[in-house]
């Protein structure tokens, strides 16, 4: 066992993998002499050299397209976009290559890549540092998305993405590098893709979150057990293809919902997950689905008091689960 | 053959054309990828090459005509069979091989238990109409609405304590439970007009019992047929040898047994009447496993004698009784009561003249027997006084019809009158 | 400029191809130009549905850079590499299968006629975001570089595309890493309706390899000899890990961009002018000044693979669509089947 980091649960998978796997390589803007500006690459292109851990120019088209192509041929690429806030340009590989390629090809090619994605605001990073747009992703059959809240998780679903045959959008939440921690096992292991996790049993009400505001649902868990309501939270880990089975039978035993997502509500992957219980479900519910998200605006502004306004936190949780519970 | 030349689709987005030339004329000799005629879109004129060697037969449409795509709009005479186009085909030929998917879709969920189909199932019904009134009356979500549904509750008696008087969903399941709890104690509330009454909890083998019945009424189209048989000879037989017989062989007979070698002759000729009728088979038996209904303390079992046509009279008769005495004492074994396949039930020693017994399911009949009575009769135009057992005969009416049921017994209860012409052989 | 004196001065024996090359290249030319006009006409008699992109014009483009690839070698092509296609040895039940959209097609009817390709064969199914697989194509040589294989990539695109910025990002990248890539231009004057004087302010595309630090040629595209004696040499050079090459190939398409395009934004005289320089009439001409060919030989050789275009063309007009089901296919790995819906 080794107290781990967020982030350091992302390096030492990436390490492994490379070890174990020489197909593995990683690419990217400032990852290797500079070790990335978040550190996740850090001494990686010393250990494994430079055809295998490449400092790309400033392209995101190709760092993305170019990996596929490198997936095309028998390779295991690990692209890194910096920030989600730049993964615009390479929405064209993503989209109309990466997530098509098996399906208009019969599954002839096949793309096995996993593109690591530096997200999330409460960093006072401001409009183009912050942002997190999964809900691109979450809308493009043949992509899986997947968004860890744990350093387990963040350790064991980008193996499983590595190992995986199809291309993946791993969500890094950069909130989370370096502020949880949890002792890991030494030896190697992995988590499944498309398993939501419920990581609190409760029987009143359920919570449906992912990322950074499964810990904010944490917190909101604290005060609302005080008020003796009994929470059911569930991490959703992977975005697409989403974990229905896990989500309904707890929604079917608790009737009452509420669903927490950082980015902004309309379109978002709450909305489907929302209408999906709505549409399926119906008759186990007791009160209306509730979301708590950010808001629709364009993005999360800069200023302190208005990234503080824009977020979910535990307060407006709470609030959210206590009109649903009184409903 | 007759080729017909239809306008082909000249892009995605266009729905018609006109008929700028033909450029072959009625009567033409045309050659494979000749053009045939020239078509204007409003984003090309094309010319329509010809599929096929052959003649150009009739021109179906004058030039300057718009044409919807896929329109006909000549006929060729051709050599040999017609190309099929399929650039208009949306659906897949018939016949093709649908190859099956695994379905996404979970099996029906376990809470059909105890659902209104279940309820149903059971012969449980509600006053669905009250169940409706109060979902519309009451303020209430689609969990509240599924278990009133389910659990036949008007919701005008629940006491809501959410919102505004809202019926959540703790409410309703605090109901159900007060609901099964009131022979423990005092209920919340009562029903309108109800009556006082024993809740008796229907468990154990009750329930068994209860579980069997309502799978056998409620699978089979049940009807029962009455006929009335003269005991008078089988009265005066027995009446000179059951003493004999019961010194002799310790056992005390009673009619039963003469029913059911009756039953054996009968179904010579309506062979279906012993049979079991499962998954769409109809398994019509070539020997008699006879099913004894016996009453015991609140309850009911069914030992079966096994192989009733290599038995005599007797042997059934003491069988009969070593049965009846275990099921008594609570000892019959599982083998003693399955396999059978004809029932017999005896609503006479009760006293009751006239039932309509519940099949043994999956059995395709079963003989209700009731008590002699001493009735006015018609016999060769005198009215006389006769012992006559009325008996009544279930059939499953999806594979035993009327006609075939209503012979069967009175076949049967023709060997039973003429005890005689069979009676040395088989005693 | 060494692209215009080549195209004056072509000749087989400056090129010093062996006859079997020639003969090769000339087979794969005549193959593709009378499928590609039979695709044409099938597509005007509805016998396939959507449209039909022809590549009539421009073939010696993609056949001569593509004869003599091994099957690892990897192509990027676009909409308009049916010569590739026939070149690289894919057999042409499975591309007028891709036409025709039916159950044997490899993508069992999902794409779009045109988009030939083949794993087998090594030729990515492209897709219809211009530029698109010329970034792919980049990324397999980067993968050959680090797998340490002399397999070299080859991607194909007008020079339309070279408009896009993914473009850029792909050169710019093969350039630093020096990587076993060679680009063919094919610069057919016209992106669609738009002429090229529109996309860019240079005459010549292969300037654009200046920017990138590699050679950038432009050829006479409609001399198949030539072109496949530039590409040929180019590939080689990429294998050796010297680098990658931009070839531009001035070219003209006969009709339309696609068969529903009147192309009536181009001027009689200047598709007549081009006509006259038919890449299949041309490389006969030199067979014939040769005695490579002859008159009968020529027609011999036409009607063969006119029955085999014609027997390939029943093959697949027997075989049904793919049943409805068939959309579930192929989103994912077998890990994640697709859920049914209900409606």
């Amino acid at each position: 066992m080794k107290t781990t980091t967020y982030i350091e649960a992302i390096t030492s998978a990436m390490a492994e993998e490379m070890a174990r796997d020489e197909s593995v390589f990683l690419i990217g803007e400032d990852i290797g002499l500079y070790g990335g500006v978040f550190k996740a690459t850090k001494g990686l292109q010393d250990k494994f050299g430079k055809d295998r851990v490449i400092d790309s120019p400033i392209s995101e088209v190709y760092i993305v397209g170019g990996s596929i192509g490198a997936a095309l041929v028998g390779m295991r690429p690990v692209p890194e976009i910096q920030f989600a806030d730049f993964i615009t340009p390479s929405m064209d590989q993503i989209i109309q290559q990466a997530a098509k390629i098996r399906y208009r090809t019969g599954g002839q090619w096949t793309c096995p890549m996993t593109i690591r994605v530096c997200c999330g605001g409460e960093v006072g990073g401001g409009l183009y540092h912050s942002q997190i747009n999964e809900q691109w992703f979450f809308s493009q059959p043949g992509l899986i998305v997947l968004m860890p809240a744990t350093p387990y998780d963040a350790k064991g679903l980008l193996k499983s993405a590595i190992r995986g045959d199809d291309p993946v959008i791993f969500f890094e939440h950069k909130r989370l590098y370096r502020s949880i921690k949890e002792d890991l096992p030494d030896e190697d292991f992995t988590v499944p893709i498309g398993k939501a996790a419920i990581r609190k049993e409760g029987k009143d009400i359920t919570i449906v979150s992912y990322g950074l505001m499964y810990h904010k649902s944490l917190e909101a868990i604290e005060s609302l057990e005080k008020d003796g309501i009994s929470v059911e939270l569930i991490d959703m880990r992977t975005l697409l293809p989403w974990d229905r089975e896990t989500i309904f039978e707890s929604v079917k035993k608790t009737s009452r919902v509420v669903l927490v997502q950082e980015n902004s509500k309309t379109g978002g992957v709450m909305a489907e997950v929302g209408a999906a219980i709505s549409e399926e479900i119906f008759d186990y519910l007791d009160a209306p689905v509730t979301r708590v998200c950010g808001l629709d605006v364009p993005m999360l502004p800069f200023a302190p008091p208005l990234e503080h306004f824009f977020l979910p936190n535990a307060e407006k949780i709470v609030k959210a689960v206590k009109k649903v519970i009184d409903y | 053959m007759d080729y017909k030349v239809v306008v082909p689709p000249l892009g995605e987005s266009v729905v018609e054309g006109t008929i700028v030339k033909w450029l072959k004329k009625e009567g033409e000799q045309v050659k494979i990828d000749d053009p045939l005629v020239e078509i204007m879109t409003d984003k090309i004129n094309v010319e329509i090459p010809s599929p096929h060697n052959g003649v150009m037969k009739k021109h179906l449409v004058p030039i300057d005509t718009v044409v919807q795509i896929g329109a006909e709009i000549a006929i060729m005479e051709i050599e040999g069979v017609a190309s099929a186009s399929k650039a208009f085909q949306i659906l897949p030929e018939s016949g093709v091989e649908q190859i099956p998917q695994e379905q996404d879709v979970k099996a029906p969920p376990e809470e059909f238990i105890g659902t209104v189909a279940h309820h149903e199932q059971m012969g449980i019904h509600a006053d669905r109409d009250a169940i409706e009134a109060g979902i519309k009356a009451a303020k209430s979500s689609p969990v509240v609405r599924r278990l009133a549904r389910e659990h036949f509750i008007d919701l005008r008696l629940v006491r809501g304590t959410g919102h505004n008087g809202r019926v959540s969903k703790e409410d309703v399941v605090k109901y159900i439970n007060s609901r099964h709890q009131v022979d423990k104690k005092k209920p919340d509330f009562v029903w309108p007009d109800a009556e006082p009454e024993d809740i008796v909890p229907i468990t154990g083998i009750r329930k068994v019992i209860a579980d069997h019945m309502v799978k056998s009424a409620f699978t089979i189209p049940h009807v029962t047929t009455f006929d009335e048989c003269d005991m008078s000879k089988l009265i005066v037989w027995r009446k000179e040898y059951v003493d004999k017989i019961e010194k002799m062989h310790g056992v005390r007979i009673t009619f039963l047994p003469f029913m059911v070698k009756a039953i054996i002759f009968a179904a010579k000729d309506f062979p279906w009447i012993n049979s079991i009728y499962e998954k769409d088979n109809l398994h019509v038996k070539k020997y008699f496993n006879i099913g004894m209904a016996v009453a015991r303390n609140n309850s009911l079992i069914v030992p079966v004698i096994k192989h009733c046509e290599q038995k005599s009279i007797l042997q059934i008769a003491k069988e009969m009784r070593e049965l009846a005495d275990k099921a008594n004492a609570d000892k019959l074994s599982m083998a003693e009561i399955t396999g059978g396949t004809f029932s017999i039930t005896n609503a006479g020693v009760m006293g009751a003249l006239g039932s309509t017994p519940i099949i043994a399911h999956p059995q395709v009949a079963i003989l209700g027997v009731h008590k002699i009575v001493e009735k006015p009769v018609v016999r060769d135009g005198q009215i006389v006084i006769r012992p006559i057992l009325n008996f009544g005969l279930s059939f499953d009416h999806r594979v035993v019809d009327g006609g075939y049921a209503v012979q069967f017994l009175r076949k049967m209860i023709e060997f039973m009158e003429d005890p005689d012409s069979w009676l040395l052989g088989v005693v | 400029m060494a692209g215009n004196q080549a195209n004056n001065k072509s000749s087989l024996k400056q090129i010093g191809l062996s006859e079997e090359t020639i003969m090769g290249l000339y087979g794969n030319l005549l193959k593709t130009r009378l499928l590609d006009e039979k695709l044409r006409k099938l597509f005007r008699q509805g016998r396939f549905a959507g449209t039909y992109f022809s590549a009539v014009g421009q073939e010696a483009t993609t056949v001569g850079p593509t004869y003599g690839l091994r099957d690892e070698d990897i192509i990027g092509p676009s909409h308009r590499e049916i010569g590739a296609a026939v070149t690289k040895g894919i057999p042409l039940v499975e591309i007028i299968a891709q036409v025709f959209a039916r159950r044997n097609s490899p993508d069992k009817g999902k794409s779009h006629p045109c988009h030939y390709g083949s794993r087998k064969k090594g030729i990515i199914h492209p897709s219809s975001t211009l530029a698109g697989q010329t970034v792919l194509a980049t990324g397999c040589a980067m993968a050959f570089k680090i797998q340490k294989k002399d397999n070299v990539a080859l991607a194909f695109f007008g020079e339309g595309a070279t408009s896009r910025g993914g473009w850029h990002e792909a050169l710019n990248f093969a350039g630093i890493h020096k990587l076993p890539i060679v680009y063919i231009c094919q610069n057919n004057l016209w992106a669609e309706s738009v002429p090229a004087t529109l996309q860019a302010a240079i005459e010549h595309f292969a300037d654009r390899a200046k920017a990138y630090g590699f050679p950038g040629v432009t050829i006479d595209g409609n001399d198949i000899f030539l072109v496949h004696k530039i590409a040929a040499d180019a590939i080689a050079k990429a294998r050796k890990g010297e680098g990658p090459t931009l070839i531009e190939c001035m070219t003209y398409r006969w009709y339309g961009h696609s068969e529903i395009d009147p192309a009536n934004y181009r001027r009689q005289d200047e598709v007549e002018e081009w006509r006259k320089k038919d890449p299949v009439s041309r490389a006969e001409k030199s067979l014939f000044d040769f005695g490579l060919l002859t008159n009968e030989k020529r027609e011999a050789l036409v009607e063969q693979i006119d029955q085999e275009i014609e027997a390939a063309v029943q093959e697949v007009e027997a075989v049904p669509y793919s049943e409805p089901e068939e959309a579930y296919r192929d989103v994912y790995s077998d890990n994640f089947p697709v859920r049914r819906v209900e409606y």
